[in-house]
């Protein structure tokens, strides 16, 4: 008798926690949905009158950083694809929502898309392919700098050969930048023309591209289609810091050298409102490494 | 006669020459130091017109910009005679500062003064080093021009309870994680550390920093080890002395000097191994890692 009621004073006990634990989990959930229904309005107030992109291509990006050491970096990038601009950036922001919304379980319980996890530079690419004009800003915090403004218009040798990626038919193609060797591979069967950073200029979407060395490359990983509740937005930053090139540089320096966990510190998050533009810390991306081996760029044009 | 005045003068320079033997020992009250900061600094505020934290943020991006006037030749030489332990704490404790913070505290509304870390000068003319994560919250929130309200002060104090407030901020590397920066002496000198050589695996090596509730404490030890670490993930290198003499939270940024009273490196972070080092169980031995001088004069050199 006297064991039957230990047991159940147990299993009540048990039973108690489970519910609790439930309803929390539960409450975290609802939690969770408010705050990507909130993310979703302030997107709309915030990229109001903004350019919206066809699609989006994924790539994953990999850059032998240090050659000596074979240090290599690697990150989800997205090329945002529209009429008259094209945006490269980081694929974190918008895989963290899709994979929040998809894994509303795991996410409430403050799990993460492992494989984006440290991978993100706070770069941003913006190409006019009418004007060949490439502009490149870098966001710290919430604050914008206007790095290059290049034109960018290699010359392209397209080669008959051809492949399929995925389930597009594409083209070799090859170009000499900055002294660096580049192939790629474009396809006509995805609508308008696109490619990541400055491999410009080819009559169609670039798929995958790499050097010659084998030390860069963007290889294809997926489209990312516009949905409901998920606009894929492309806005160039109203305003820019004021700093000089020379001051800009320090900051990003700076930042991408320092620990997360200082910049939480230093109290700069509070003079964040909102959620857009997204709060982004260099220190998490491809501007914290020593990099030896620049990706070469095309003649800085006029600003 | 005159064979004895001569006798009783030289008896008279002997003496003098022997202060460290011939003094009483010392007892400060270092806890009354320690209480009497806040109305030291606010004296100091109110007799002259000090610079603010917020004006150092202001003024940041410029003063490191034009720290190109920070000159190797203003130091003072390096001192050759190699003196026991006692001398040493005479000849750099007026060089070793206690850092400290003032702020408006939110509940009271009143101005608050509370200890940091530890401070080292370089040159009588106020300048100092201390590492960078001492001042990482000034220095990043000043590059994004944010200034925290209640954050009033950054000022070293010295043995004879003299304040310095900090007015610029020269240089910073949050890689190595050393900064150098200037404090107010209004018209007066300080008393520095000469920089010395590096030290190598078995030198002599004292500490006199200010460990947490623990001001003015002087160690002994020697370089266990002269290394230099690459971060994997970024691929920085950040040279490190490790040695034995002791030190613990508060005594950043302090001197560490060798047998002849010269700075041989600053103090930098501790590394704990345990047998279980998951678990942080069964401590076995703290490493020491300070920033060697070795960079800080590099630093002078390049500028």
């Amino acid at each position: 008798m006297r064991t039957n009621v230990i047991l159940l004073f147990l299993s009540t006990l048990y039973l108690q926690s489970a519910i609790a634990q439930t309803a929390n989990n539960e409450q975290r959930e609802t939690a969770l949905t408010q705050q990507l229904q909130l993310q979703r309005t302030e997107a709309e107030h915030y990229y109001k009158g903004a350019v919206t992109a066809d699609y989006g291509i994924r790539y994953l990006f990999s850059f032998v950083y240090d050659v000596p050491s074979h240090r290599t970096y690697k990150e989800d990038r997205l090329l945002l694809v529209s009429p008259h601009v094209t945006l490269d950036m980081s694929y974190l922001p918008i895989g963290t929502y899709l994979w929040q919304k998809a894994h509303i379980t795991e996410a409430a319980q403050g799990k993460k898309d492992g494989s984006l996890q440290n991978h993100l530079t706070p770069t941003f690419f913006f190409y006019h392919p009418q004007k060949g004009l490439l502009r490149e800003t870098a966001r710290v915090i919430s604050q914008e700098f206007l790095l290059r403004d290049t034109l960018c218009k290699p010359t392209w040798d397209i080669s008959p050969e051809e492949r399929m990626i995925d389930e597009y038919s594409c083209r070799k193609a090859t170009a000499t930048i900055g002294g660096r060797r580049w192939t790629a591979w474009f396809t006509n069967d995805l609508p308008l023309q696109a490619a990541p950073r400055h491999l410009q200029g080819l009559p169609g979407v670039i798929l995958e591209a790499k050097d010659d060395k084998g030390e860069i490359e963007w290889i294809f990983n997926g489209i990312v289609n516009e949905e409901d509740d998920l606009k894929l937005y492309i806005k160039q930053p109203a305003e820019f810091s004021p700093l000089s090139s020379a001051q800009a540089a320090l900051v990003r320096k700076t930042y991408a050298l320092t620990p997360t966990s200082y910049v939480v510190e230093c109290g700069i998050l509070n003079t964040v409102s909102g959620l857009y533009p997204e709060v982004m810390f260099p220190a998490m991306g491809l501007d914290a490494c020593r990099i030896t081996n620049p990706i070469e760029t095309p003649t800085t044009a006029q600003p | 006669m005159n064979r004895f005045i001569t006798h009783l003068m030289l008896f008279a320079v002997l003496v003098a020459s022997c202060p460290v033997n011939a003094q009483d020992a010392q007892f400060p009250d270092y806890d009354t130091l320690i209480d009497s900061m806040t109305v030291r600094m606010l004296r100091f505020q109110q007799t002259y017109k000090c610079t603010t934290i917020n004006e150092v943020r202001k003024a940041l991006l410029s003063d490191m910009q034009t720290a190109d006037n920070l000159n190797i030749k203003h130091l003072p030489a390096m001192r050759k005679k190699v003196v026991s332990g006692r001398k040493i704490n005479v000849l750099c404790r007026k060089g070793s500062l206690l850092f400290c913070g003032m702020r408006i505290n939110r509940q009271t509304q009143a101005p608050e003064a509370y200890p940091i870390a530890s401070a080292t000068v370089l040159g009588s003319d106020g300048l100092c080093a201390t590492n960078y994560h001492v001042l990482s919250d000034v220095i990043l929130s000043g590059m994004l021009g944010y200034q925290p309200p209640t954050d009033m002060m950054r000022f070293g104090i010295d043995c004879d309870g003299n304040v310095y407030p900090v007015t610029q901020i020269l240089y910073a590397d949050p890689v190595n994680d050393f900064s150098l920066f200037k404090v107010d002496t209004r018209g007066g000198t300080l008393t520095p550390i000469p920089l010395g050589s590096t030290a190598i695996e078995g030198d002599d090596v004292y500490c006199l920093a200010h460990a947490r509730g623990i001001p003015f404490y002087l160690t002994h030890g020697m370089v266990s080890r002269n290394t230099t670490v690459t971060n994997k993930k970024n691929g920085h290198q950040r040279m490190e002395m490790q040695m034995t003499a002791d030190y613990a939270v508060g005594s950043s940024g302090g001197p560490i000097v060798d047998n002849c009273g010269n700075c041989v490196g600053i103090v930098g972070s501790t590394y704990s191994l345990y047998a279980n080092q998951s678990e942080q169980r069964d401590f076995q031995m703290s490493i020491k890692k300070a920033v060697p001088v070795k960079l800080i004069k590099a630093c002078f050199k390049s500028k």
